[in-house]
C-alpha cells in the first residue's frame, strides 16, 4: 500500500499532550521572569550607586594632595556608570525586540542584539577592565607610593593588585572574548540560516 | 476592542502551541521550556493584540517566533522549570502509536529549523493562506515549499520504515 503524507498527518494528529501547566502556573512564571529582569536591572543600579557612595565618601574623609587621585576617582566612578548604562541598555533591548513582527524581522532584530552583546561583552568589556586598571593606578599612586610603602601589608597589597590586573587584562579577557565571539559567531549563523530559509527564493 | 482573556486563550491553544514546540524540538524536555516561553510572551503582548489578524493568527507568529529565537539561547533557562506531563499509553495500540510519533519527531528533527515550523503548522491543518501571514511570505511560494517539505518528509519517514 502507497504511503502518502496524510498518514503522516493522521499520526501527528494521535498525539496526545495532557496534563500542560495551568494558565496560572504560567502567569506565576511570567511574573517572575519580570521580576528577576528588574532585579538585574536594579543590581546593576545598585553597584553603581555603590561606586558612587564610596567614591564621595573617600573624597569627603581623606584630603588628597595629588589632583591625579582626584581623576582617578572619577574615572572609577565614570567607567562603573558607562559599563552599567550598556549593560542595562542590553537589557531594554532585548525586552523592546517585538515578537509580534514578522519572523524576517524578528530574526534581523535577534542578530542585531546579538552584535550588541558581542561588543559590550568583548570591546566594551576590555576598555572597562584597562580604565578601571588604570583608575586604581592613579589612585594607588597617591595613597601606597607617594605616602611610602612602610608595612609589608602595603607590600602586599601593590603585588596582589598588580598581579590580579595583569592575569584580568591579558588572561580572563581574553578567554572571555574569544568563548564569547566563538558563540556570536555561532548564533549568527544559525540566525542567518534561517532567514534564508524563511527568505521567498530559498529552494530545499 | 476588548482584549480576550488569557486563561481562555490558554485553554484554547495550549495544546497546539505544545505540538508545534514539540515538532520543533523533537525533545519533550526543550519542547517543555519552549512552550513555556512562548506563553509567558504571549501573557506580557496580550495587550499588543490589535485584532487586525485572527488571534490563532497572532498565537502562531509568536509561537515562530519564540522557536526561532531558542536558537540563541544557552542551556540554562530563566524561566521557572514544570514538570512536562506527557500521557503514557498502556495499551498495545497506544504504544504504537507512540513509537510512530517520536519516529515522526526523530523525522521532522532532520528537517532545517525553520521547515520544522512550516510542517508543524501544515500538520496542525492551518489554512496555507494563515501560514503565509504568519511568516509574511507570497502564499505561491510557500505552497512550493511546503509541497518540497511534505515530499521531503514522507520519503524521510518511509524509507525509515523499511530500514
Amino acid at each position: 500500500m502507497r504511503k502518502t503524507f496524510d498518514d503522516i498527518a493522521y499520526i501527528w494528529k494521535s498525539g496526545q499532550v495532557s496534563k500542560l501547566p495551568s494558565a496560572d502556573e504560567i502567569v506565576s512564571s511570567a511574573r517572575k521572569g519580570l521580576s528577576k529582569i528588574k532585579n538585574k536591572i536594579i543590581v546593576e543600579v545598585a553597584s553603581l550607586s555603590l561606586a558612587l557612595i564610596t567614591i564621595i565618601w573617600v573624597c569627603s574623609i581623606f584630603r588628597f594632595q595629588y589632583l591625579s587621585t582626584y581623576i582617578g576617582l572619577g574615572l572609577m566612578f565614570l567607567t562603573v556608570a558607562g559599563f552599567s548604562f550598556f549593560r542595562i541598555r542590553q537589557v531594554l533591548f532585548l525586552r523592546k525586540i517585538n515578537v509580534n513582527n514578522a519572523p524576517k524581522d524578528y530574526l534581523a532584530d535577534l542578530k542585531q542584539f546579538q552584535l550588541e552583546q558581542k561588543k559590550v561583552n568583548t570591546t566594551y568589556y576590555t576598555w572597562y577592565v584597562i580604565l578601571l586598571n588604570f583608575a586604581f593606578g592613579l589612585y594607588f599612586y597617591e595613597v601606597l607610593f607617594r605616602s611610602g610603602l612602610r608595612t609589608i601589608w602595603q607590600y602586599f597589597a601593590v603585588i596582589i593588585y598588580i598581579a590580579w590586573m595583569l592575569i584580568a587584562i591579558f588572561y580572563i579577557n581574553l578567554i572571555k572574548s574569544r568563548i564569547e565571539e566563538e558563540r556570536v559567531k555561532q548564533v549568527i549563523q544559525d540566525l542567518e540560516k534561517l532567514q534564508d530559509t524563511l527568505s521567498e527564493e530559498s529552494q530545499l | 476592542m476588548a482584549l480576550p482573556d488569557f486563561s481562555s486563550v490558554y485553554t484554547r491553544h495550549s495544546t497546539m502551541v505544545m505540538r508545534i514546540c514539540k515538532g520543533y524540538t523533537g525533545d519533550e524536555d526543550a519542547a517543555m521550556d519552549l512552550f513555556q516561553e512562548t506563553w509567558i510572551k504571549l501573557w506580557e503582548n496580550l495587550h499588543k493584540f490589535r485584532g487586525e489578524a485572527l488571534l490563532s493568527t497572532w498565537i502562531y507568529r509568536v509561537t515562530v517566533n519564540t522557536c526561532l529565537g531558542f536558537i540563541r539561547k544557552e542551556k540554562k533557562q530563566e524561566t521557572t522549570q514544570l514538570q512536562p506531563h506527557f500521557e503514557v499509553a498502556d495499551d498495545q495500540d497506544g504504544k504504537h502509536k507512540e513509537a510512530a510519533l517520536q519516529k515522526l519527531h526523530q523525522v521532522i528533527h532532520l528537517l532545517a529549523p525553520a521547515e520544522r515550523l512550516i510542517i508543524s503548522m501544515v500538520l496542525e491543518e492551518l489554512p496555507y493562506q494563515q501560514i503565509a501571514e504568519v511568516l509574511q511570505m507570497k502564499e505561491g511560494n510557500l505552497r512550493v515549499k511546503i509541497h518540497r517539505i511534505k515530499q521531503q518528509l514522507t520519503k524521510l519517514y518511509f524509507s525509515e520504515e523499511d530500514i
